[in-house]
């Protein structure tokens, strides 16, 4: 058992932390700590591109798709460095962190070969079909439905019906779809996997306005929408497993960036207790270190899951890390708000908020969105405690 | 970067667990804590033959050289079990704090620690008392801390010392032996001062950090073995013609042990890692092992009985042990208040108004 890190490793850092350096303090230091999804996108795209050429997008892909075939040890310090840089949310993440690793793992050589360096090279943006109107915490209640049609080079999927909670739908290229392709299945069966291109008349992207004022998810409509008959992931029906397989990708690397970034809201909120008298609340105090101690944790927690990665046994914090952090998370935008007191209850003109208060109104959607609360402690208690199963309805 | 256990480190857990489940059954455990010694002393006797009073000693001290990792294994497995031993007091505090000091009578402690000669008590005196000592009943060797010296006070027998009278308290947890001592009369500090200065000060923050890290791993071994005994009785009591397990209601609270355990067996691990690799940020590191694991337990034994219900109140059941455990957790070698303040000043927060 050993944290430190050797020293290749640390001129890696050196390496990563100097080139993130040069490109944000120049020709990138306007979009420098950008952690919204939906601002200054063109020029986040621009990024996605600019990390693409200079091989940084994906560290971890195997060479022939554009990643080094880097290391775990690697892959933590490039996600480390970069949120340290305070580099922008990557709007290529639901390409990069869901969409690739699935094709890489399911995909056929076809789609590796059309998707992934597209992907690699930040030139397509992807957003995530999964939640529906009637398919939230049950997701294999999917109706969204897709038929194929005869047609040259095997006919094309006609699909109908409609997504929701689908963050940067509104810049994505593509869409990974959960949808129905057997008829009068239900239920986990007859779930198929499509990949869709995005921009076509058969598509509709509403923005959803959400308690923060802003839009950081989309209502998609489909209606007489398209994808070719080969970009299905796996075999018709195969749709559940394969998306299941996508999830446990969201457990990935990307924890510790986004530690990283929890970080430095602790980091603004003891600033922030320091530059009014809350510092020596004893209250507020206890609060700080109760918060400092959750993000040890999770960072420890997250070292334990990569660590144990390729062993194949699931470990204890698999199962736990997604409602610890979200839970922490919501606690520290309490705390956050208990420090700055009025002033952070202050909104600009257009209702917009700074950081922290944006955070804490944020953060009650930490606790829903991948899996609510509820639904993650019916997952540990079930498949990490084996207890009995929820009852199903029957209607 | 590998946070995981080696090989070795798996094979002393595997020795621990063994060791824990031959002299820990639950019969045992309550035999032993009705003693005045709190402890059996056969056991002891196989925990020294197996050298881990010397498990923090470096081998040309007799010692294993092993390091905070392989101890927090170690107590992990014992505290599981709730097995009472001198082992903290011995091995942690007393191998600790007399290792980072370099005096010849320190050194010769630290060997009679490693044969397992001598069970050693760790006191901090305030004034002519101190208050609230692990182990000193029994204890060959009282290690007392007076300001900027140390002095190594031998007991005639086990437990008594000419110069200290010693009131072994029966505590709300059995399972730990507690002594409030007072001087009697002046020791002959020339024969027994065996460090002094402002080494002597950090030694025993050491001590104390070290010893902060081994409660911790026992509380973590607590804790789970309080999840999985909750686990089982949730699998098999019937209630409403349904296994108990199958109500989201008990479903719930028991996934959020397991998220507390989790969390905290990550923190102590860490802490444990930090120790060796990071000395510098042990204290806060300690604090972080030992609320963090204190909480989990805390909250691991409450539910264990609520969860069994009037069985769970019961003296038959094993709940309250652990229930009783997780208090002396929460107070031994520091408060959780007091070490979040560790925390609050490593963070840079100035000092409390």
């Amino acid at each position: 058992m050993k944290l430190a890190f050797t020293k290749a490793q640390e001129v890696f850092r050196a390496e990563v932390s100097a080139w993130l350096e040069e490109q944000l303090s120049g020709p990138f230091a306007d979009i420098r700590g950008i952690a919204s999804q939906t601002e200054a996108a063109q020029r986040r795209r621009e990024w996605e591109r600019v990390l693409g050429r200079a091989g940084w997008s994906v560290i971890g892909w195997p060479r022939e798709y554009g990643g080094r075939a880097a290391d775990l040890a690697d892959q933590v310090i490039f996600a480390e460095e970069y949120a340290r840089a305070g580099a922008p949310g990557r709007l290529g993440h639901m390409g990069v962190e869901l969409a690739g690793p699935t094709i890489l793992k399911f995909g056929s050589e076809r789609q590796k070969q059309r998707f992934l360096p597209k992907i690699s090279a930040g030139e397509e943006m992807w957003c995530q079909g999964y939640s529906e109107p009637s398919a939230g915490s049950d997701l294999s209640n999917v109706r969204t439905r897709a038929r194929l049609q005869d047609g040259p080079d095997g006919g094309q999927w006609v699909i109908e019906g409609q997504k929701t909670w689908t963050s940067l739908a509104q810049f994505a290229d593509w869409c990974f779809l959960v949808c129905r392709t057997q008829e009068g299945s239900a239920g986990r069966e007859g779930l198929s996997y499509l990949l869709v291109p995005m921009r076509q008349p058969g598509i509709e992207i509403r923005p959803i306005k959400q308690m923060t004022g802003e839009s950081d998810f989309n209502e998609v409509f489909f209606d007489g929408a398209v994808t070719a008959a080969e970009n299905i992931v796996g075999a018709p029906g195969q749709g559940w497993r394969i998306a299941m397989g996508t999830l446990a990708f969201e457990r990935g690397v990307s924890t510790l960036a986004q530690q990283m970034h929890f970080r430095n809201e602790l980091n603004q909120i003891i600033e922030a207790a320091k530059a009014n008298a809350c510092a020596a609340d004893p209250l507020i105090r206890q609060r700080i270190a109760k918060a400092w101690r959750g993000l040890q944790s999770m960072r420890a927690s997250a070292l334990r899951m990569l660590s144990g990665a390729d062993s194949g046994t699931l470990s204890g914090p698999q199962f736990t890390y997604k409602i610890y952090w979200a839970t922490w998370h919501r606690t520290l935008g309490e705390l956050a708000m208990d420090v700055l007191g009025q002033e952070g209850e202050v909104a600009s003109s257009d209702y917009g908020f700074p950081d922290l208060p944006r955070m804490y109104l944020f953060s009650r959607a930490d606790t829903i969105y991948a899996g609510t609360n509820q639904i993650q402690r019916n997952l540990i208690a079930e498949r990490a405690l084996g207890l009995p199963k929820e009852p199903r309805g029957s209607d | 970067m590998q946070f995981d256990f080696t090989q070795e480190q798996c094979l002393i857990r595997d020795m621990a667990e063994a060791f824990a489940r031959d002299h820990g059954a639950s019969h045992l455990v309550r035999r032993a804590m009705e003693t005045p010694l709190g402890y059996d002393p056969a056991m002891w006797q196989a925990l020294c033959e197996l050298g881990w009073t010397g498990l923090l000693i470096s081998e040309h001290q007799g010692g294993q050289g092993l390091g905070p990792v392989e101890m927090a294994l170690l107590f992990e497995a014992l505290g599981r079990r709730l097995l009472p031993s001198p082992l903290l007091g011995t091995g942690v505090l007393g191998a600790t704090l007399l290792a980072n000091l370099d005096s010849e009578a320190c050194q010769a402690l630290v060997k009679a620690i490693s044969s397992g000669q001598k069970r050693i008590a760790m006191a901090e005196f305030q004034g002519q008392s101190a208050r609230f000592v692990l182990d000193a009943h029994a204890a060959d060797c009282l290690l007392a801390v007076f300001d900027d010296a140390l002095f190594a006070i031998p007991a005639t027998e086990p437990g008594v010392f000419p110069e200290l009278e010693v009131e072994r308290l029966t505590m709300m947890d059995q399972t730990r032996v507690l002594s409030h001592l007072t001087m009697k009369r002046n020791i002959d500090q020339q024969s027994v001062r065996v460090a002094e200065g402002r080494q002597v000060a950090r030694a025993y923050q050491s001590a104390l950090n070290m010893g902060r890290i081994a409660l911790a791993a026992e509380a973590v071994g607590a804790a789970q073995e309080c999840l999985s005994r909750t686990l089982e009785y949730a699998r098999e009591r019937v209630q409403f013609g349904r296994k108990i397990g199958s109500f989201q209601a008990v479903k719930h609270q028991l996934a959020d042990v397991m998220v507390g355990n989790e969390a905290a067996i990550s923190a102590v691990y860490f802490a444990a890692c930090a120790a060796s690799e990071t000395p510098e940020d042990l204290p806060p590191m300690a604090a972080l092992a030992k609320v963090e694991a204190s909480e989990a337990l805390t909250h691991a034994a409450s539910r264990m009985i609520q969860l069994h219900g009037g069985i769970g109140f019961t003296w038959e059941h094993d709940a309250h042990l652990y229930f009783k455990r997780a208090r002396s957790t929460a107070t031994l070698l520091g408060s959780n208040a007091s070490l979040d303040e560790v925390i609050a000043g490593s963070l840079g927060l100035p000092a409390a108004a």
